[in-house]
């Protein structure tokens, strides 16, 4: 007790203020049961934190167990790192610098080995795309030119749209795929009444849905435009029913070109309904 | 084991609790109750403490001593906290009628006998509380500091400042 030594008045009120206090303190009794009421308190807050563990437990276990599995991977990465790192650390000194011609080394075979593939790839390319463009005439056979050999004289004579100068330049697969080429032969003022729609590979493989001006509704047969191959070859390769038209396929192409400025694009449904 | 454990923990958490109590819940009260004026508040009070200090762990409850002096600031604290609360109810509660006598009219009565507590009511909150740890709980200053949770030269200020303003009440009674 470090008390100030009180003066006189000041002692007589603290000893007044002490008495009054007692007195009033002392008359009071607090009631029974009061450690009974401590123990439910007691049993209840334990219940409730009980309770309130397992509630909160019980969601965050699986993620506790996930972070910590993720912690213990990402510790076992750092600590490989820093072990590789330690390995690889000599090669920043001395090593290094006796082993620095290595990069450009490298960068000069990788580079020589890309000139080199791209030179066989070069040298390769002329009959794979031949090949590649035949195999995908054949998928594509109902589309019209692509139908048509790469080699073939007639797609580069006369199916091609950009080969004539008056006519807008259009898609191959647009030209040959639309019954527009077949239109040509009907609106045809050409002395041709023959049946044969079109020798051009745009029209071949689609057969027309409307008769030709004979009447004959033949479609159009020949994949292959050049007379040669159309005589017998194409029909089988491509499973279309070319017939008579073969014989004249080279001047239904120029007629086809002629008139192809009056007919006016048409769109590749009547095609594909085919 | 471990359930073992905590069994053993919790029953002599169980008998320190009732150790503490027969010593001291009813001087504790009746220190609540100078702070509160209230004594059903007070034993409200003190139970709480006690459940606080049963929930706290047994490193308290081995030494009777912390665990006596915890249980006072508990005490301390819950009554301001008390106080508080009442302050705001009664700010916003509609008043009574000024024939009909308050709930807490029959617990004070008793209290205020004597002019001495009745002045001590007056006090501010912190020199109500200080001279009660001191002239009824008979604390050191650094006891009161630590159940107040302040510094011993604030006991001293709260002190001094108490004492003149019980001076001046008691006077002006007389």
């Amino acid at each position: 007790m470090t008390h100030r030594r009180p003066e006189p008045d000041q002692a007589g009120l603290e000893d007044a203020l002490r008495r009054a206090l007692r007195a009033a303190a002392d008359s009071v009794e607090p009631a029974a049961g009061g450690l009974d009421r401590i123990r439910a308190k007691i049993a209840v807050r334990r219940m409730s934190r009980s309770v309130g563990w397992v509630m909160a437990d019980l969601p965050s276990r699986p993620l506790h167990a996930a972070r910590h599995r993720t912690a213990r991977i990402a510790e076992w990465a750092r600590g490989m790192l820093r072990d590789l790192g330690d390995r690889l650390g000599p090669l920043g000194g001395t090593a290094r610098g006796r082993l620095g011609w290595l990069r450009p080394a490298a960068a000069l075979a990788t580079g020589l080995i890309v000139v080199a593939v791209a030179s066989w790839m070069v040298t390769a390319l002329p009959p794979s795309v031949t090949t590649a463009g035949n195999s995908v005439g054949v998928s594509n056979e109902p589309g019209g030119p692509r139908a048509v050999p790469a080699h073939s004289p007639s797609r580069s004579a006369t199916s091609r749209p950009s080969a004539s100068p008056s006519r807008p330049t259009r898609p191959l697969a647009t030209a040959s795929c639309t019954p527009s080429a077949v239109r040509h032969h009907q609106h045809r003022p050409g002395p041709s009444p023959k049946p044969s729609v079109s020798t051009s590979p745009s029209a071949t493989p689609t057969p027309s849905p409307s008769p030709s001006p004979t009447g004959t509704p033949t479609p159009s047969p020949s994949p292959s435009a050049s007379p040669s191959a159309s005589t017998s070859a194409a029909p089988a390769t491509f499973g279309r029913n070319s017939g008579p038209t073969v014989a004249t396929a080279t001047p239904t192409t120029r007629t086809g070109k002629r008139h192809s400025h009056s007919t006016p694009p048409a769109s590749p449904a009547p095609c594909r309904s085919s | 084991m471990a359930l073992r454990r905590a069994d053993e923990r919790s029953t002599g958490a169980d008998a320190a609790v009732t150790a503490l109590y027969q010593a001291h819940y009813r001087s504790l009260v009746r220190l609540a109750v100078l702070l509160v004026h209230d004594v059903a508040t007070a034993e409200e009070v003190v139970q709480d403490s006690f459940v606080a200090l049963h929930s706290g762990g047994m490193h308290r409850l081995r030494d009777s001593e912390k665990a006596l002096s915890y249980l006072r600031a508990a005490v301390v604290n819950r009554s301001r906290s008390v106080i508080r609360h009442r302050v705001v109810v009664d700010r916003n509660a509609p008043k009574p009628a000024p024939d009909m006598p308050s709930a807490e009219h029959g617990a004070l009565t008793l209290l205020e006998r004597s002019a001495v507590v009745a002045a001590l009511r007056s006090l501010p909150d912190r020199q109500r509380e200080v001279v009660v740890l001191r002239y009824y709980g008979d604390l050191s200053e650094a006891q009161i500091a630590a159940a107040m949770g302040i510094t011993r030269g604030a006991v001293k200020s709260h002190t001094s400042r108490a004492m003149a303003a019980l001076r001046s009440v008691l006077e002006r009674e007389t």
